[in-house]
Parts: C-alpha cells; structure tokens; sequence
C-alpha cells in the first residue's frame, strides 16, 4: 500500500468532516511534490475506492472532502477526476447520504472551473436535467461562502454605510439651515413671554440692597460738605431712609405665582402659539436630528461635531421653555383658536378669525314644476307627444288595455259596416305621411347649411316626387338562393388553369375542391382527409392485395387528358 | 471502358486523398474547450442536424419538445449562466428556439434541413405529427398528421422532389409531399414499425427503412413493387432490431446499426450480406439489457469524408470506424449518458453529438481544442506552497 493510499485510509477511517487538516496537508504535499503524477492517480484511485465503500457515510463524506480539496488544488487531478466522472456521479449522487456534500463541492467546482473544463459544465448539465438534483442550496451556500464573494460584499456593505453616513449628514444639514433661524425666533419669542410674566428679580433684589448703600453713602458725604443742596438731597435721604422702612422678602427662588388675566391674555396665547409649534413641529425635527447625528462616525466630515452641539443646544433650550411653561401653568390644550393644521408656518398665525356666517334657513321654494323623471335608456317613454304617433304604441298603456276586459262599446252599425269591408292595413311609417301635402324636411328646427345644397333656412318643404315615396310601401322579397358555381382550376399542362365551371366534378380533373393561383388544392381540403397525388406526381403505384388499411382509392391511370373511356364514372369521385 | 476505369481511378485518388486528410483530422478529435453550446435541452438530445451554408447552423431536438438553433459562427451568446465567457469560452448561443409551449408536444424525435437551403426544416415526434418549420421565423408552415408516434423523418438529398419520409410505429412509412401539403404514399414496411429512413444521395426516389423486427428495406417510391430488397438476406439485418440508417455519399453502400451495437456496411450490389461489420464495445452488455438508445431508440450517425463513421454508442462513448480502413479508431468519451446522434460539419471539420445527458458537444481538431490563456490560469496548479498559509486558511474556514 503506497503512502498515499495509507494517507487516504486515514482520512476515510477518522471520518471528520472536514477532514483532519494534518493529514490533509500531508497528503497535499506528497501529491505536490510528486512529478511523475503516480501519487495523484493513486489518491484518485484510492478516493473512489472509498466512496465506493457501503453504509459508510462520515467516510464517504471525508473522502468526498479531500476530493474536493485536491480538485482545487491541482490541474492534474481535475483531469482525473474529469476521466471517471461518470463512476464520481453513480458514487456520490447515487446515495442519499453523500448528495448534499457532493452538490455542494461540485456546485464550487463548476463556478469556479466551469470555464475552463467544458466537461465539468456537460456534467452539471447531466445531473441537473437529467438526474434532478437539486442544487439551490449548494448555491446558496456557495454564494454565502466563497471568500472573495464574502470579501466583496462586506466591502460592499462597508462602503454603502459610509455612502448612507454621508447622505445622511447633507440632509440633516440643510434640514438644520432651514429650520434653524424659525426654532430660534420661537424660543426668542419665549423667553420675551417668560420675561414679562416673570421679570428676573434676582438683578432686582441686588439692586435694591444695593441702593439704600449709595444713598447712606452719598448722604455722609453730603454730611461732609455742607452744600445747601446737598443739605436738601441730604435731608430727603434721610427722611426716606426713616420714614419708609418697609421689609420686602422676595425669594428669588420661590415661584411666581403668576396666572392668567385678560390682562395678560394676549403673552398668553402668545406662548401657547409658540409652545405648540415647537412641542409640535420642532422638537420631533430637533430629535430626529440628533439620532441621525448621533449614528453618523465622526471621521465622515469635520462639522459633525459642530452641528451636533448646536443641534444640542436648541434642544436644550426648548427643553427649558417648555419647563417654564409648564411652571406658568400654560396649559396647551385650552386654546382660543383652533389652528387647521398644527404643522403649519408661523406666518398662519397672522390670519385672523373669520366669525361664521349665520347658518341658513331653508327658504320655501317657489312651486316650479319639476321636470318629469327621465327613463335612462328609453327616453322618449311616457312622453306625452308620443301618443300623437300612431306608430308608437306606450307599452304601459296597452299592458292596461290588455288587461282591462274588452269594453262595450255603443253600437255603431256604420263603423261596423265600414270595417267589414274596410282592407286591414298593418301600420307602417307610410300611414304617419298619409294624405299630407305638406311634410317639412328640417324638423330639428336647427339652421342646417350644406356646402353645396345650400342652406336651410326657411323651412324646407320635402319635395313632391319624396312625398310620394313616402306613401309608398316597399315590399321586399328575398332572392333565391344561387349556388356560386367555382371554376375547376386545375394546372393544365400548357400552364393554364382549367376554366371549367362544373357544379360537383370536372369530368378531366374531378371534384371541383378549392385551389390557389397554382393550382394547388387549399388546406382545407387537406384535411378533408381525400389524397390526390397531382399532376407532378407521373406514375403512382399500386398497393398489394394484403393491405389492412383503407387507403385512399388508387388510380389505374393518370389523369390527363379526358374522361374515362368506358364511358362509366368513378363512384368515389361524386363523395362529396 | 478505359474512360470509365481512368474515371474510377480519379475517383480512388480522390477518395483516397481525402480519406487521409479526414483520418488525420479525425484521429485527432477532442473535446472542444474553447465553446459550449449555451442553452441546454432539459431533456435528452434526440437529435441534431447541421445545415444552411457551410454549415453554419445547427439544429437540435429534444426530449424536452423543443427544437433549437444555433448559429455556429456567432461569437458569444448571451450571458449563461453555468459559465462565463470571459475565459475565453466561446458561447454558441442559441439563436432561436421553438419552446415546448409552442411547437410538438411531446419528445421531437428527429429533425432534418431542407437539403437545397437553409430556409426550413422539417421535425418529427411522439406526438404523431411531422411539421415543416421556416427557419427564419421558426413558425410552422405546415403539418402532416400520421397518426402514430413518428421515430425519423427524412428529405431526399438530391432535392429533386419535395417527399418527407416518415417512419413511425404503424407499420407504414408514409410519404408526404410538401408541396400539396398531404401524404402522397404509405409503403408497407416493417410490421412492427420503423425506426429509421434514408434517402439515397444519388437516386431520388431510392429510400432505406429500418425497423424493430431488425430489418432494412429498400425502396423505389414510384413501384408498383414492395420493395427492392432486404438488405440482410433470408435473416433480419439487426437481432434485437435497426436503430441507425445512413447512405455513404455514393449511393452504393449504406450504413446501418442495431440493438446488438454492431455496424454494418452494406453494399447494394450486393445486399445479402454485408461487406464489413464492426463489432460494438464490450461493455454493452449492460447497455443492451435496457431500450437500446432510449427514449426514442433510434440513433443518428455521421460520416465524415465519406469515410469516417461516427456511430453513438449505448455506453456513452462515440464510435468512430473507418469504413475504407476496416478499422475503429479511439472512441470520442464525452457524454455521461448514452449518446444518441451526430452530425459533421464538413466546412469546418466539427463534429457535433447530442445524448442522453441533454448536452450537445462540440468536438474539433487541436487547434481549436486549446485552451485559451484565460483558461490556462483557471487551469493552474494551485498548491499552498508555504507553512503557515495553510493555517491561516483553517482559521478563515
């Protein structure tokens, strides 16, 4: 047993998957360093040997692996494998257990060597059509798993995130520069609010302590000097330092209990306009930025940081007048005005309040007469000018007649004489114009103007020659029936086509079928199932005697020339 | 009689020169790198025929119902998706195809050019109908019902007159004629039905037929006369029953195949025996025990030269014989099933055979079997040459 089969039998008997790789190596340096090829055919031989070994899976599976180690490894092998593919296939694919490994290793061999052994591609071909096997999940895998297919993508989704990043941070920049200067006038408004409701007293206080300190001081130096105003500023700031000594504890600290007032409505509303739009409109946009702010790396451009500050601040910002807010006890929801759409710009805040119209009161209507329901379709029904037309029969009122029991009518013996005798006439648009001399041609009233009849406008009176047409009945009887009688058409010998007109047969061509330009007989008398061999064909031949099936009627000569000598005619040529 | 043996000898010179350039060319054909015939059959390859001017296109029929074209000269199809042509791998691709939906429904059996131009083919099948394509559009000009599963279908070479013969299970071969559009004649041939028809290349109205019961007939389609012979004598041709027809270019001698996968030369001077008989591979054995060429069981053959036979064999191999040697050369192995037909491209000295792995392979002398550059680098060695890459590899995997 050579080295390499004893490699072989190692990696098969230890069954991992994948194979042990010390063994591998070892026995892809003696395949490597061998010249002559011996140890590659005899690793192949020894492979297939042990695919070929029953109720082995894990060898088999091992076997198949290093099959598919050495297939990427060498040409020389390839070209083995390629030699036996057909024992590969009946071995690998033949049994259930080895079929996915053997899909997966082959689905790899053939995209990645496809092109350069068209065999290979035969094979996948074969196994794929012919075999049915399924090699979608070996596709899969494999594009999972190639590593420059891994490589590719993870490049790929490297660079798409940073294309996202980039995007991402164009947008909320120019987002950030048109909204900015609307956010920061909001909040100044703010603060305006919040300033007049609730001065900083906190400067306040310290100036008033600090004031009674000048005055003391100034008034020594007053003291000093002696001046008679100084003496009057003197004697003022005492008295006031004396007489007025009023303690005011204002606690900075405390909260303002400030309310609303229809004195202090309008700051108010002021606030609550601005409040809502920026709880509205501004601080979603504000969080939205800085989430996006927050994902984008610092190294995709430089004012990263910079915006994010910013965008921080009008945050915060907004944070704390609404924290004001609520400490004024601004209560958003109780608003004087119903704004349409909360979204809206600061400048629909300048619309003013239109009060609504006093709501209608239904006038009583004048009594005009509605105009009767149409019919949708039939809409000259129960038109109450049809009943002039006595060709118009309304099928309501006959439904009524009809139902109604014939009525007796008074006794008219003239009328009854007169209708004994009288023709009974159907109605017919002949009876409308009976006995007019005058019938208008134009009765759509519209001014008609023909090019070159002229015009009508006078009411065009119908001719006498068409008056009396129309008083007459015209009385159509039906043509009979005439058999459109076809010419032969058969190609004569000179090139010409028989000009014959027989009903049913040609006495020199028989059945007189449907032909084209040539002569040829139509398709569709084809597949009438009738054969005819044609002038082209010179001499048909006969059948033997022992013919089962009904073959078309042979002919004993040819047809060229005139009817049958013997004077009698061929039955089967008046089957029509 | 001087004239006519001087004329005899031209004649052997001429054979005989072109005998040895085919041989050459032949004993050197292999598998073809440097192309691949995009589209694949799903199916089989019943059949393949190669027509129009110097050959350039090529028509295959499969199990799957469809019959394809391939332009052989066309550079690069479109893209396939089992290989990528920028390796150098020249893609036939398919110029045009009748789908399954649209054409026979059920396996096209065989398919044949129409022999005066490339302007349409005709195609047989299973499902009982011979049609008549226009190879420019790929529609169909013209169907001839015959009722039972048609296995061959062949126009006369010589283009004199416009006859279809069609072998099929009745036992009739039946004669239609393209141009009334209706079958013209129906010859009483094997009882058990036909598999396969020839015409001859120098009598137009000569006609060879093939059947299960293992005989070949020859007929003379204007006769009143059954037929002429019965190539084979007292006994059948073929134990096990004729799979294969073909007329060498002469005229004189036909080629024939059977079950049993044994050729055999026929000469009609003398039909009772036949001249030359090669005898099939040992191995098929096994393949005799299943339909001989399934699923049709007929198989197609090709000469070369006038001389070289390639024959498609049970076990997957092609048979090449060289009829004026008396010798088999090397057997073509490509397929992965059994093969069932081929076709010559003499302009080009291509062989293309179809089989029963649905491939259709492209065989050429070595200048072309080459691998190109891009294939060589795909083809080199790729061993790990160094210590510790091997174990940089294990830790990727």
């Amino acid at each position: 047993m050579s080295a390499a089969e004893a490699l072989v039998a190692e990696i098969a008997a230890g069954g991992h998957d994948p194979p042990d790789g010390a063994q591998l190596r070892a026995l892809k340096e003696l395949c490597r360093d061998d010249e002559s090829g011996a140890a590659l055919r005899a690793t192949h031989d020894a492979l297939l040997g042990a695919l070929s070994k029953r109720r082995a899976t894990a060898a088999r599976v091992a076997a198949l692996r290093t099959m598919d180690e050495l297939f990427r490894r060498s040409h020389q092998f390839r070209v083995l494998v390629l030699g036996r593919l057909r024992e590969l296939f009946r071995l690998a694919f033949g049994a259930h257990d080895t079929g996915r490994v053997a899909a997966e290793c082959y689905y790899a061999w053939v995209e990645r060597f496809g092109a350069a052994y068209q065999r290979l591609v035969y094979g996948f071909r074969y196994l794929r059509f012919i075999e049915k096997v399924d090699f979608r999940d070996a596709a899969r895998a494999y594009r999972r798993s190639d590593p420059e297919n891994v490589r590719r993508r993870q490049l790929s989704h490297a660079e798409n995130r940073r294309e996202y990043m980039r995007r991402s941070l164009v947008a909320v920049r120019a987002d950030v520069a048109t909204m900015r200067r609307r956010i920061e006038d909001s909040l100044a408004v703010l603060d305006r609010c919040f300033a007049i409701l609730a001065p900083d007293i906190a400067g306040l206080m310290d100036q008033f302590s600090a004031r009674p300190e000048t005055q003391r001081r100034s008034a020594d130096r007053g003291n000093e000097d002696g001046d008679d105003e100084d003496d009057l500023d003197e004697v003022l700031a005492v008295m006031a330092a004396n007489r007025h000594a009023i303690n005011i504890d204002i606690d900075p600290d405390r909260i303002l209990e400030v309310e609303e007032t229809p004195g202090n409505a309008a700051v108010y509303d002021a606030i609550r306009d601005q409040l809502r739009l920026c709880v509205r409109a501004y601080r979603p946009r504000v969080d939205i930025w800085l989430a996006k702010l927050q994902r984008i790396d610092r190294d995709i451009d430089v004012d990263v940081e910079q915006l994010q500050a910013l965008v921080a601040g009008l945050s915060e910002r907004m944070a704390v007048s609404a924290a004001k807010c609520a400490d004024l006890g601004v209560d958003p929801s109780r608003m004087h005005r119903q704004p349409a759409d909360s979204h809206a710009d600061a400048s629909e805040d300048d619309f003013e309040d239109v009060s609504e119209p006093p709501p209608r009161q239904p006038q009583p209507r004048a009594a005009v007469a509605a105009p009767p329901r149409q019919h949708p379709v039939f809409s000259l029904l129960g038109d109450s000018r049809m009943a002039a037309d006595p060709t118009y029969v309304d099928p309501r009122r006959l439904r009524s007649r009809q139902a109604r029991p014939a009525q007796e009518a008074e006794p008219d013996p003239i009328g009854d004489m007169l209708r004994e005798t009288a023709p009974v006439v159907s109605y017919g648009p002949d009876l409308m114009y009976w006995g007019r001399t005058e019938i208008s041609a134009n009765t759509s009233g519209l001014e008609v103007r023909h090019r070159f009849l002229g015009s009508a406008r006078d009411e065009p009176v119908l001719p006498d020659a068409a008056r009396r047409r129309l008083q007459m009945r015209a009385v159509h009887h039906a043509e009979p029936e005439r058999p459109t009688i076809k010419a032969c058409r058969a190609p004569l010998g000179d090139g010409r086509l028989c000009p014959r007109r027989d009903m049913v047969k040609c006495p020199f061509h028989g059945r007189v079928v449907p032909r084209d330009e040539q002569g040829r007989p139509q398709a569709g008398f084809i597949e009438a199932g009738a054969t005819e061999a044609g002038p082209s064909e010179p001499e048909p031949t006969k059948t033997g005697p022992s013919e089962p099936e009904p073959s078309p009627p042979r002919r004993k000569r040819p047809r060229t020339g005139g009817p049958r000598r013997d004077g009698k005619c061929d039955a089967s040529l008046f089957k029509v | 009689m001087d004239q006519a043996a001087a004329v005899d000898i031209v004649r052997a010179r001429a054979r005989g020169a072109r005998h040895s350039l085919a041989a050459r060319v032949v004993g050197a054909l292999a598998l073809a790198e440097d192309r691949r015939l995009a589209r694949a059959h799903t199916g089989a390859v019943c059949s393949v025929a190669v027509g129009g001017a110097q050959g350039r296109w090529l028509l295959s029929a499969g199990a799957d119902a469809s019959v394809q074209l391939f332009d052989l000269d066309s550079s690069g199809g479109g893209g396939d998706r089992d290989g990528d042509g920028g390796a150098g791998v020249r893609l036939v691709g398919a110029a045009r195809s009748v789908p399954a939906r649209g054409g026979h429904a059920r396996i096209v059996s065989s398919v044949a050019w129409y022999p005066v131009d490339g302007g349409l083919f005709t195609t047989g099948a299973l499902d009982g109908t011979v049609r008549v394509w226009d190879a420019a559009t790929l529609e169909e000009a013209c169907r001839f019902d015959a009722g039972a599963r048609v296995r061959d279908q062949a126009l006369s070479p010589t283009g004199a007159h416009a006859l279809v013969a069609a072998a099929a299970e009745s036992p009739y071969v039946r004669l239609g004629d393209l141009r009334t559009g209706a079958f013209a004649q129906s010859l009483p041939a094997q009882q058990a039905g036909g598999t396969a028809v020839a015409w001859s290349p120098r009598d137009p109205y000569a006609l060879a037929s093939a059947g299960v019961d293992g005989s070949v007939r020859l007929w003379d389609v204007r006769r009143a006369a059954p037929h002429l012979a019965d190539l084979g004598g007292a006994g059948p041709a073929h134990a096990g029953g004729a799979c294969g027809l073909l007329f060498a270019p002469g005229g004189q001698r036909v080629v024939s195949v059977g079950a049993d996968h044994v050729i055999r030369v026929w000469d009609l001077a003398a039909p009772q025996s036949p001249t030359a008989e090669f005898p099939g591979a040992a191995s098929t054995a096994a393949a005799g025990n299943r339909l001989a060429y399934a699923p049709v069981g007929k198989c197609e053959l090709a000469l070369a030269g006038g001389d070289i036979l390639f024959c498609p064999r049970g076990d997957a191999a092609v048979a090449v014989v060289d009829l004026a040697g008396g010798r088999q050369l090397a057997p073509l192995d490509g397929h992965l099933a059994p093969a069932l037909c081929a076709a010559w491209r003499p302009a080009r000295q291509e062989l293309y055979t179809g089989g029963a792995d649905s491939n259709v392979i492209a065989w050429c002398a070595p200048p072309h079997a080459a691998p190109s550059a891009g294939q060589a680098r795909l083809r080199a060695d790729a061993w790990s040459d160094s210590e510790p890459e091997p174990e940089q590899q294990q830790q990727q995997q």
